[in-house]
């Protein structure tokens, strides 16, 4: 009576279908080989997706990264993982991965992975996402399902990928945390390849842009809560933030913003993904003006200033001393 | 019967939406509280192509014919009527009159500059004596050799204090009388003489300039006269026919936002515990400007079309006029009282609406001059003979 | 200096609504638009042409439905010289892999061309990958979130915000750019542009089949399914402690929304 167990030699990490086959299995790209937080949860996620496709995890972590990292990554789920020197290029990564034959290949949505990811896909032949949240698996199909960021991130939409491998760039931010089972055990394996260094270039400013506060997706806003001192870290806080500076009409009258900053349907309507008021108690024609905005967070010491039934988010405190402890917390 | 818009004044309409949503509904307030217009503004207005709307494209005009331009007079008269009226007097009357009266020669020296907005143009025919009574102006134009020597004053011209062309009637024979008499003129700003006068303050529409332009014989060749001499008069009036059109177009426009801010607030603020639009008060005034729109509107474009297709337009564009400005009254006052207190505010846009409006009644022609236009149309056929 | 520019037809974002209880889009009264993002790139094309001391061309193309063809003229009301669509009904709603197989071939017609641009992401589902799939699939280098481009010594300089900080990128052959909005609007169709771009000889329309793309060359690599919402808005929730455990906590929505 001969079983045949080689799944579960496959599932154990051994044998001769052990990782060293280096075909099929998920694939993590660390193009800049970066082991931070993001590739950890990448690492993880598809540590999830390859238990349900009965494969194996793979890291490449490019950039002279070392063994230490590579650790790293097994304790976070990753079965081989697999060392390289210098950055690599579009055509050094279809090379590796011609040689093999990935189920997917999943890349941060860093600069390089949305550079690298999407012509990857199309090089190879496979089903390219070039943006999703999360990830999952169709267990009847066996098809890498990419959860895709939609409308400003209002939902997420499933996209089903069709072809192998799924070759889909990851926003981790927003993936499950990482893990580190330190029970782990797997290889970390000095390829040898050794890819180019990254292009010289030469550092540039960037133009700077005027925060109009109908486009900037951050918008502080100043009511009359705050008084002069106040306004004074409001507008420290904005500037800090990179977002643009708001206020109503008591602002206005008080001569802290010009007709152009002011929100309410006198002035503008805006909808950023995130308002903060500060020290606005909030009128009708306030609110009004920022209806479409994604969370609404508002900082005034009264629980029953209109402004606290609208708003996603609320601080009963003083306006200032938030102000001032936000931007103690975010540093210089 | 086709109502839709071709591709060309669809995608025009947008355009110019988006350019009156992001770069003049932000600056409406200020430019009534600052009364003035800024520079910047005009440029980027001239930029765009929107000072020439419907004139040939080879006198500098985009060729979007009358249908165009009530489209930009709609969507600018949404946001800010000082620009409106700016635009108005522009392009609607002031380069109208060498349009409708010049010749060919003329029409390719000063349109492609006005088109652009290099220049602003201005039309000067209201006098302190001679307003609704245009045929009693008194402002003279005396040939001497090549040339003739203008002398009076205008009051009430928009566009006065920034304009560099102006289009002028004056007497060249008082003898005849305003037919045949009466002269067009185009005078430039610089020609010695010439120069503005007395700034109007004005309940509304502050941001448009307007002002009294001083003649002290000013001295213009005969190649400066519109098109024959003693034809102004009824060039003028040819040019008002069209351009109050235009007016009704911006007053279809401020309709639509009043009716915008009424619903808006209608469905946002709440007494006694429900929205306000819960209220049959509140849902009539709404209903009733929302007719007084749709009526408009198919007035507006009908119009445009019967224009830009070359029939007979006199009466339509008179009763765009009469009933735009008076919907547009009507439907600011609705809002401003569905607002409240609010609505009262100069902190809120409806009290500046409610001020730029008065004047579509009394402007390019009272809405009682109006009423001869429409009436003398209507009685012509059975011989009776109208006369204001 | 012969720039081609993808411009895309997409439904206005403003005129979409997300049907909670059918878990889909509901497209009932929306409207198609320029996709925005793509007017940025249009208008970066637009300016690289005006500089050319040696003169240019801006050629737009789309693919897309029939109804695409209005995105095709606007782009010539803004200021391309012509533009190209790629229709058919099976390209309506295609995935990334027929678009860029379409793209890849009307740009191998229209060749020799020195550069193509693409806006960085499509508005409402967009996931800005076409940019390295086009280029990958000319086999020409990939460059993207470009906020300025300009010519230079032996070919063109872009100004690129590489994760925030800006680099000059020197490109000395043909190549995909995808561009970053900058602090400046797109330019306003001009008016009698506008008037002019409907007139004949102006946008040329092609089938896939005319490119040579047909059968399996038009099978999708994706399909797009159902949508997956958050938790319904709650308002009018507190956060509690002092100013110090609420600043802490306003930094971690701040955070995940990745707004620092």
């Amino acid at each position: 009576m001969g079983m045949d167990l080689s799944y579960l030699e496959a599932l154990m990490g051994g044998g001769s279908q052990g990782p060293e086959g280096g075909s099929g299995g998920v694939w993590v790209v660390s193009p800049e080989g970066a082991l931070d937080d993001g590739i950890l949860r990448l690492v993880g996620k598809a540590r999830v997706l390859a238990d349900s496709l009965g494969g194996y995890v793979y890291l490449l972590l490019a950039a002279g990264a070392g063994q230490d990292a590579g650790q790293t990554a097994i304790r976070a789920g990753a079965d081989r993982v697999v060392l390289a020197d210098g950055v690599p290029a579009l055509a050094d990564l279809v090379d590796f991965f011609s040689a093999r034959a990935p189920q997917a290949v999943l890349l941060p949505y860093t600069y390089l992975g949305r550079s690298l990811g999407p012509g990857l896909g199309q090089r190879l032949g496979g089903g390219v996402v070039g943006c999703a949240a999360d990830l999952a698996l169709d267990p009847s199909t066996q098809r890498v399902i990419a959860h895709v960021p939609v409308m400003d991130n209002a939902a997420r939409q499933n996209v089903i990928i069709l072809e192998q491998p799924a070759v889909v760039v990851v926003d981790t931010l927003a993936l499950p945390a990482a893990f580190s089972e330190p029970w782990r055990s797997g290889e970390v394996e000095e390829s040898g390849l050794t890819w180019g260094a990254a292009p010289a270039y030469l550092a540039a400013d960037l133009p700077a842009f005027p925060a109009r506060i109908a486009t900037a997706p951050l918008v502080v806003a100043a009511g009359r809560a705050l008084k002069d001192a106040g306004f004074e870290v409001a507008r420290r806080l904005a500037a800090r933030l990179g977002g643009a500076l708001a206020g109503d009409v008591s602002a206005l009258d008080a001569g802290w913003i010009d007709e152009e900053q002011l929100v309410d349907i006198t002035g503008q309507s805006i909808a950023p993904k995130l308002f903060l008021a500060l020290g606005i108690s909030g009128e009708t024609t306030h609110f009004m003006a920022i209806q479409g905005a994604g969370t609404i967070v508002a900082v005034q010491a009264d629980p029953t200033a209109p402004i606290a039934q609208v708003a996603d988010w609320n601080i009963f405190a003083d306006p200032a001393q938030f102000a001032q402890a936000l931007l103690d917390k975010l540093g210089a | 019967m086709d109502f839709t818009f071709s591709k060309e004044h669809q995608l025009f309409r947008q355009t110019v939406h988006e350019f009156a949503e992001q770069e003049i509904k932000p600056l409406a307030q200020k430019v009534d509280k600052d009364e003035s217009l800024a520079t910047e503004t005009i440029r980027k207005l001239g930029d765009a192509g929107l000072l020439g709307v419907p004139f040939p494209q080879k006198y500098g005009g985009a060729g979007l014919g009358e249908t165009g331009y009530c489209i930009l007079m709609e969507e600018i008269g949404r946001v800010c009527t000082s620009t409106a009226t700016l635009i108005g007097a522009h392009v609607g009357i002031g380069t109208l009159a060498i349009y409708m009266g010049g010749t060919e020669a003329q029409k390719m020296r000063y349109m492609p500059d006005l088109c652009t907005g290099r220049k602003i143009a201005s039309f000067c025919l209201t006098e302190p004596g001679a307003g609704s009574d245009a045929a009693a102006i008194r402002t003279s134009a005396i040939r001497d050799g090549h040339n003739y020597i203008i002398t009076g004053s205008k009051i009430y011209i928009t566009n006065g204090p920034i304009a560099s062309t102006f289009s002028v009637m004056a007497m060249t024979d008082p003898a005849l009388g305003a037919r045949g008499g009466a002269t067009a003129f185009i005078v430039e700003k610089g020609t010695p003489g010439l120069s503005v006068g007395k700034i109007e303050h004005k309940m509304g529409i502050r941001g448009s300039a307007t002002s009294e332009i001083v003649f002290d014989e000013v001295c213009v060749p005969t190649e400066n006269v519109i098109g024959q001499v003693g034809a102004g008069f009824v060039t003028f009036m040819q040019t008002l026919d069209s351009g109050r059109l235009g007016l009704g177009a911006a007053s279809l426009g401020g309709i639509r936002t009043a009716l915008e801010y009424m619903a808006q607030y209608a469905a946002g603020r709440q007494q006694f515990g429900k929205p306000i639009g819960e209220k049959q008060s509140i849902q009539w005034m709404i209903a009733e400007t929302a007719a007084d729109l749709d009526l408009l509107y198919s007035l507006v474009y009908r119009t445009a079309w019967m224009v830009d297709t070359g029939q007979a337009y006199s009466r339509e564009a008179a009763a765009c006029k009469l009933f735009g400005s008076t919907a547009a009254s009507r439907a600011i006052d609705r809002a401003l009282q569905v607002h409240g207190a609010l609505g009262y505010s100069r902190d809120f846009p409806l009290e500046r609406m409610w001020r730029d409006a008065r004047i579509g009644e009394i402007f390019e022609g009272t809405n009682e001059v109006q009423h001869y236009v429409i009436a003398e149309e209507v009685l012509k056929p059975y011989g009776v003979r109208v006369r204001p | 200096m012969r720039i081609v520019v993808c411009v895309k037809q997409v439904y206005d974002p403003a005129t979409v609504r997300i049907s909670r209880s059918r878990e889909e889009f509901d497209l009932r009264g929306a409207t198609r638009i320029t996709n925005p993002a793509d007017r940025y790139a249009l208008e970066a094309g637009l300016r690289l042409r005006d500089g050319d001391a040696l003169g240019g061309e801006v050629i737009a193309v789309t693919v897309g439905d029939a109804q695409a063809d209005d995105t095709a003229h606007e782009a010539i009301a803004m200021g391309a010289d012509h533009a190209m669509l790629v229709s058919g009904r099976e390209l309506a709603a295609a995935s990334g892999r027929t678009v860029t197989r379409a793209l890849a071939a009307a740009v191998e017609r229209l060749a020799p061309v020195d550069l193509v641009l693409t806006g960085y992401i499509g508005a409402v589902n967009g996931t800005g990958g076409l940019a390295g799939r086009l280029a990958a699939a000319l086999g020409w280098p990939v460059v993207l979130d470009a906020l300025q481009l300009a010519p230079a010594a032996d070919g063109l300089e872009a100004l690129v915000s590489y994760a925030g900080e800006g680099r000059l990128v020197s490109l000395s052959g043909p190549a995909v750019v995808s561009v970053r909005p900058g602090p400046e609007r797109p330019r306003y169709a001009h008016a009698a542009r506008i008037a002019n771009a409907w007139q004949p000889g102006l946008v040329e329309t092609c089938s896939p089949a005319d490119l040579g793309l047909e059968g399996d060359l038009l099978i999708g690599d994706t399909e797009a399914g159902g949508l997956v919402l958050g938790a319904e808005r709650t308002r009018g929730q507190v956060i509690g402690g002092g100013v110090e455990d609420a600043a802490g906590a306003v930094l971690e929505v701040l955070r995940s929304q990745r707004l620092i």
